[in-house]
């Protein structure tokens, strides 16, 4: 049964990947929440730009040429698949915003947190509003976003230092789905932007942006 | 009974002859019966066909059975009767004609039978008895054998048999042709007084006819359409009830699946029913009219099936662990690796088979017994599998279900270094102490430390090595181990490295050890050149560092200033303003940790040159100085002043903040003014460190040169030795380079420093330019290489002989270098001293004329006057000495707090001065001489000190002291050994002249270690206090001497002696570093994964979660929501408790 699930992912993937003419038209986006509480909800401009161009060279995958920013209120939010979220200090999520989140991730939409270094506290805090029912757990090496498309057997590759010792890449699981990808203390987002911004060396930078690609696709094809 | 033998015979042949004719008349009866028969049936069939073909009306129909019932009575008045009569009562007449056919039939009866029974008859004629007799007896004697009944045959039979088959197949024939309409038109004619509607004109047949299935089968039934072709057709099931219930029905319209045929499946058989089809045409005459099929009964088997399933895991041997019994009918299996399952279960039925189907269709074959079977294997993989259980009649169990196996393998064992886990630097002890962490689920097999020397300095070729590293168990799971790792034995050159990391082996006996490593690790043996340039770009970085914190330092002294100023002319402190103080507070902590950092950099960069030993003694304690005063830049004063101002802030308290602002600034002040002058003091340093590192440099390369040289002189050398040694000269020409550089870089640095060193340092550069000493020891490796081994060592040695000179000629440098400064120094101090005794003197006169006068005296102004001089004096004096502060280490960093307190109170005087107060004034300028004498005798204790620090025999012979110790304590301990060997093997007795020797050197020794201790140790206190301890083990050794005990103890102690007397020279080199080593190492993390997802923790659903989110979605208002969350939570909590 396992081998056969296999299967049928490989043959999505090839499918998604390698078959131009049939794979879906829509550019893929992702739209990154526009959140409360006084957190830098904008920075890494340049994370996105990077990274989808990065997935135009390497997958042939049709993506949009930057993301998009909304409040997780905005009646347009639903209609993209990715949400992400990042920053350095305090999020605030309003009742109505827990509510549309939680409803946005249970109907399907996946969301992917990147700590910037010091978001930790505040983004699992608010999370818990959203999933109280649910915990964060991290991932084992061998699961499929580290795999889906480069192998990263070591799991998250280390981008910045922040508080220093191994990152971490938790999910948070509803009825069995991963809804959201927690990627903790390595700082993915930094890692995919212009070379110029964090003076990161070139095979950090790949690193970052081969990982970034693998949450993008773990979220299309899962 | 007649007695008439005549009689007698006659009578039996006429029973006989009676017999035979009442057959004969039987089958004429039966002979009519069947014509009647033929012809009723071919009439039937006729008018049938009739009536198929014209739909004949009632009374046609009638008509026909009236003809048939009038041609039967005729016939049977004509010919059934008759036969039966005759047959019953046979006349004579039939009865002789009976026996002329059974003579016809018999050859020899012929006419006898029909002469007897007329002989018979004509008895009453004229004939003899006798003769008669004879006649009759002789006619018997000729059929008396012969059975008449057989002479009557039934041949006409088979002619009936062939019409009626004829018939018959005509019949069906017109059957086959038209079966619905023959059939119809049979009925209306065998009721001919019934009203028929018309014939439907297709027959429906069922082909499944009864079926038997099994329980959860498939069935399908399939029918046809004879004739036309119906418009809709529907199958009728019926399953019966328990008795007292109607049956159910259910109808289900089918379609044609092409042509006349039609099907239906029914994927799952419960139970048994009946079943027929039905048709109709939706055209008049036939409207609501159906047709129906013959029904057919499908009969339900049941299958085995499971009724019970049990599994039992046994973990391997090697895990310790207990076996688990799962939940009953729980099949999926998580089990670690190698782990034993033993299966039971329990069917409906009695079982012919059982097994366990895995995926790759391999079985596990089950024991049976009855409706038991059980079975055990081993997990090896992640598998899926099956029970298949198959009863008696050979019928398997239905979809068996798909239990999973999940292998969970024997995670490896992680190994961590808790400390020294990263690229390193190798120091001169050429030691590496490990310590590792183990950890595995089930316990640890062996511990490796692996790698590879690559030996990229000297031979160029790369070796591997394994080491088995003991290890002590804390628990089942974890271990520790630690080594202290030497690799001398690698014999390792600079530049060669060795990557190393630690390989754990756990104790998994099933598949073979699971092995943990740590990432790879590199030691590397660093070059010279790698050490100086390092160690010069960090400095430097470090002094450009400090540089910059001096100048924030100033900017932030600045800023706070204008706050003061702001703050002053307000009663209240704006928010603003409050915030404005807490950043520059912050600010100012920003910096203190950056000094710290700082500090420690510069302290691990000393620390490795000193490893290197490229530091003169009197370099290294002036960066021991340095240290000392990184350390003592915020002062308890300044820490002090830093939270008072906090808590004001906190308080939002105007007063206090003014207050604690002032006491903040004054101690920034001298905060400000420590850090200027370590700064200053770390550029001088550095000075002196370029200045150490060439003439040490200088001296390194002359013996590396001798040591080339010694080994051409030694043999000639092979091809490999050759190589090696011209690789040898080359790094060396390499170093010279280096050497050559550096010289014109601190060259540079001198020149607006100290003008006359640096023309010495170009002198020498000059030369090494001259002498052309890089192309020399070019010539020389080529030689090497070309095996011209004389001409290399010719070469070698007026190498040597000029780079001594190079050396001679740094020596001399640095000793200029450190005369000049010392010579500056020294004027200086002596310059400020002097002012400071004349100060001294006129603040004494002052304070005499201060006691003489009164209040109304007109000279307090004039005392003032020059009181206020003495002022500008002792901010002069003051400015000197910060001068001369930035340049040595020697002043204390106390002067300035005398400075201060001096000031102060030349302020207090001329403000009781300007009060008219002179007493108040004596006072104080009996404190300001009070202070001045105190900074006159600091000042000479610290020329004094400069005076000694100068010498050359300072630092290096305390060494050279302990040196010679170790070197005497040494040959004592092997006269001593030598002496107790002898005296263990019997070859000796110790002599009472041999052991006061011994105790005579020994009280020597401890003597020379108390003179040492007195005359140095008010500077090396916290050296020498170790020494303090040795003297007191000497002397335990010199009483044991004393008393002529030379045993395994007294052994023991001296070699613990020597060995703490090695150990003091090496703590003088690495003094106060020892402990901060061990807090600088970070254990790298070690890269293990999480461990796998499990159903339980991604399919979490807590209920009391779940509660909440429902009871928090029925809208309840804000306050009862608030505490429906925090219930929930302290129930959350309560439920963790046990965990």
């Amino acid at each position: 049964m396992m081998m056969r699930r296999s299967a049928v992912k490989c043959f999505l993937l090839i499918v998604f990947l390698g078959l131009p003419s049939i794979r879906a038209q829509v550019p893929v986006t992702v739209v990154r929440i526009q959140y409360g509480g006084g957190g830098d909800w904008y920075g890494n401009r340049t994370t996105f730009v990077n990274l989808f161009k990065f997935m135009r060279q390497q997958t042939n995958v049709v993506t949009a040429e930057r993301e998009k920013a909304l409040k997780i209120t905005d009646e347009n939010f639903f209609k993209y698949p990715i949400a992400y979220i990042a920053g350095h200090g305090n999020i605030r999520f309003t009742d109505a915003e827990v509510r549309r989140l939680r409803q946005y991730l249970i109907s399907g939409g996946f969301l992917w947190a990147d700590d910037d270094y010091g978001m930790d506290a505040y983004f699992r805090r608010e999370m818990k509003k959203v999933f109280p029912e649910s915990e964060w757990v991290e991932l084992p090496f061998s699961h499929p976003i580290y795999h889906v498309y480069f192998p990263f057997p070591n799991g998250l590759p280390k981008i910045h230092k922040h508080a220093g010792g191994p990152p971490r890449g938790y999910g948070l699981f509803y009825q069995g789905r991963m809804v959201a990808f927690y990627s903790f203390n390595t700082d993915i987002s930094d890692g995919c932007e212009d070379p110029d911004i964090h003076g990161d060396p070139p095979e950090i930078r790949l690193q970052a942006l081969k990982m970034g690609t693998n949450i993008i696709l773990y979220a299309l094809l899962y | 009974m007649p007695s008439n033998p005549v009689d007698r015979i006659y009578r039996e042949t006429y029973r006989r002859l009676r017999a035979a004719t009442r057959k004969k008349y039987l089958y004429i009866f039966l002979q009519h019966c069947l014509t009647a028969l033929v012809y009723t049936l071919a009439a039937l069939f006729a008018f049938v066909v009739i009536e198929m073909v014209f739909d004949l009306p009632s009374s046609i129909r009638w008509g026909f059975w009236g003809g048939w019932l009038f041609s039967f009575v005729l016939f049977a008045i004509r010919r059934l009767i008759p036969a039966l009569k005759t047959g019953l009562f046979p006349g004579g007449a039939v009865l002789l004609q009976t026996a002329r056919e059974i003579g016809r039939q018999k050859p020899g009866v012929q006419d006898a039978l029909v002469d007897f029974l007329q002989i018979y008859q004509g008895q009453a004629t004229q004939t003899d008895p006798v003769i008669q007799w004879a006649s009759l007896h002789q006619l018997y004697r000729r059929f008396k054998g012969i059975v008449f009944t057989e002479a009557v045959r039934f041949r006409a039979f088979r002619r009936y048999l062939r019409r009626m088959a004829i018939l018959g197949t005509l019949v069906l024939v017109i059957f086959f042709l038209f079966p619905g309409s023959i059939q119809t038109a049979f009925l209306r004619v065998i009721f001919p007084g019934e009203s028929f509607e018309p014939a439907l004109p297709f027959r429906l047949v069922n082909l499944s006819g009864d079926r038997q299935v099994l329980k959860n089968d498939p069935v399908v039934l399939e029918g046809r359409v004879e004739g036309t072709l119906p418009d809709r057709i529907w199958l009728v099931t019926e399953r019966s009830k328990p008795e007292g219930e109607s049956a159910v029905q259910e109808r289900m319209e089918l379609s044609f699946a092409g042509g006349t045929a039609f099907r239906y499946e029914i994927p799952h058989v419960m139970e048994e029913f009946r079943y027929w089809f039905e048709a109709a045409l939706e055209t008049a005459p036939y409207k609501d009219r159906v047709a129906r099929s013959s029904v057919g009964v499908v009969q339900v088997r049941e299958r085995p099936f499971i009724r019970n399933l049990q599994i039992k895991l046994i973990p391997p041997d090697y895990t310790g662990l207990s076996p688990v019994l799962l939940d009953a009918n729980n099949g999926d299996i998580v089990a670690l690796l190698g782990t034993r399952v033993e299966l039971e279960i329990e069917t409906n039925k009695a079982l012919m088979e059982a097994y366990l189907l895995f995926q790759d269709s391999s079985r596990v074959v089950l024991k049976r017994m009855a409706n038991r079977a059980r079975g055990a294997f081993t997990v090896r993989r992640n598998d899926q599998y099956q029970v298949v259980v198959v009863d008696t009649d050979s019928i398997a169990n239905y979809q068996p279900v798909q239990h999973s196996i999940f292998a969970l393998p024997d995670d490896p064992p992680s190994v961590e270094f808790v400390q020294q886990a990263r690229d390193m630097e190798l120091g001169e002890t050429l030691g590496v102490p490990l310590h590792l962490k183990l950890q595995d689920d089930y316990g640890v097999q062996k511990l490796w430390l692996k790698g590879r020397v690559i030996r990229a300095g000297s031979t160029g070729d790369t070796s591997t090595f394994a080491l088995n590293l003991p290890f002590r168990q804390i628990d089942d799971r974890q271990a520790v181990s630690r080594v202290e790792w030497d690799l001398t034995d690698f014999y390792l050159v600079p530049e060669d490295y060795v990557e190393y990391f630690a390989e754990v082996w756990d104790n998994n006996t099933l598949s073979g050890p699971g092995i943990g490593r740590t990432p790879v690790y590199i030691i590397r043996l660093p070059s010279l050149i790698d050490v100086l340039e390092d160690s010069e770009t960090a400095l430097a970085e470090r002094l450009q560092e400090t540089q910059d914190v001096v100048q924030e330092q100033k900017e932030l002294k600045k800023e706070l200033e204008e706050i003061a100023r702001e703050i002053k002319r307000q009663k209240e402190l704006t928010w603003e303003q409050r915030k404005a103080l807490e950043a520059k507070l912050n600010q100012h902590r920003r910096l203190q940790e950056k000094l710290e950092q700082i500090q420690k950099e510069v302290e691990k960069t000393v620390r490795q040159l000193d490893e290197q030993q490229l530091l003169s003694p009197e370099t290294l304690e002036k960066f021991f100085e340095l240290q000392k005063m990184f350390q003592e830049l915020a002062t308890p004063e300044l820490q002090k002043a830093m939270e008072r101002l906090q808590r004001a802030l906190e308080k939002m308290d105007p007063q206090k903040i003014k207050k604690a602002l002032e006491q903040f600034r004054f101690s920034l002040e001298e905060f400000e003014r420590r850090v200027e002058r370590t700064y200053e003091l770390f550029k001088q340093v550095q000075l002196e460190r370029m200045m150490d590192e060439l003439v040490n440099l200088a001296e390194k390369l002359r013996e590396k040169q001798k040591d080339i040289n010694q080994r051409l002189a030694e043999k000639a050398l092979s091809g490999d030795e050759r190589q090696q040694l011209a690789n040898q000269e080359g790094s060396l020409r390499k170093e010279l380079d280096f050497l050559e550089q550096k010289l014109g870089k601190t060259r540079e640095e001198f020149r607006e420093e100290m003008v006359s060193v640096s023309r010495d340092l170009e002198k020498a550069q000059a030369y090494l330019e001259e002498r052309q000493i890089q192309s020399r020891m070019d010539t020389m490796q080529q030689a090497i290489r070309s095996g011209r081994q004389q001409k290399a060592r010719q070469a070698g040695q007026s190498i040597q002989s000029q780079l001594e000179t190079l050396q001679s000629l740094m020596q001399q440098t640095r000793e200029r270098m450190t005369s000049l400064q010392k010579e500056q120094l020294m004027q200086a101090m002596r310059k400020v001293t002097e002012e400071m005794l004349q100060t001294s003197f006129r603040q004494e006169r002052l304070m005499q004329q201060s006691r003489q006068i009164d209040m109304a005296s007109p000279r307090i102004t004039d005392i003032a006057r020059r009181q206020s001089q003495i002022r500008e004096t002792v901010h002069h004096i003051t400015q000197q000495l910060i001068q001369i502060g930035n340049k040595t280490f020697f002043l204390s960093p106390q002067m300035n707090s005398i400075l201060q307190s001096m000031l102060l109170n030349i302020g207090k005087s001329l403000k009781s001065l300007e009060n008219r107060n002179p007493r108040s004034a004596a006072h104080a300028q009996k404190q300001v001489m009070a202070y001045l004498h105190q900074a006159i005798l600091s000042m000479r204790s610290a020329m004094h000190q400069l005076s000694q620090a100068g010498s050359a025999s300072g630092f290096e012979e305390y060494l050279k002291q302990l040196q010679q110790m170790a070197g005497q304590q040494g040959q004592l301990n092997r006269q001593s050994m030598s002496l107790f060997q002898q005296m263990q093997s019997g070859r000796l007795q110790l002599s009472e002249e041999a052991l006061a020797r011994l105790a005579a050197q020994q009280e020597m020794i401890r003597q020379s270690l108390e003179q040492l201790m007195r005359t140095r140790g008010q500077a090396r206190g916290d050296i020498l206090g170790r020494l303090d301890g040795l003297a007191k083990e000497m002397e335990a050794v010199v009483d044991e001497l004393k008393r002529r005990r030379l045993d395994r103890q007294v052994i023991e102690r001296q070699k613990r002696i020597l060995s703490r007397l090695l150990d003091a020279q090496k703590s003088i080199r690495e003094k106060e570093y020892s402990k901060k080593r061990k807090a600088e190492w970070e254990a790298k993390p070690i890269v293990k994964s999480p461990p796998e997802l499990r159903r339980d923790r991604i399919f979490r659903e807590d209920a009391l979660r779940k509660e909440l989110l429902q009871s928090l979605e029925e809208g309840y208002s804000w306050e009862y929501r608030q505490l429906i969350r925090q219930y929930y939570e302290t129930l959350v909590r309560q439920n963790r408790r046990p965990d």
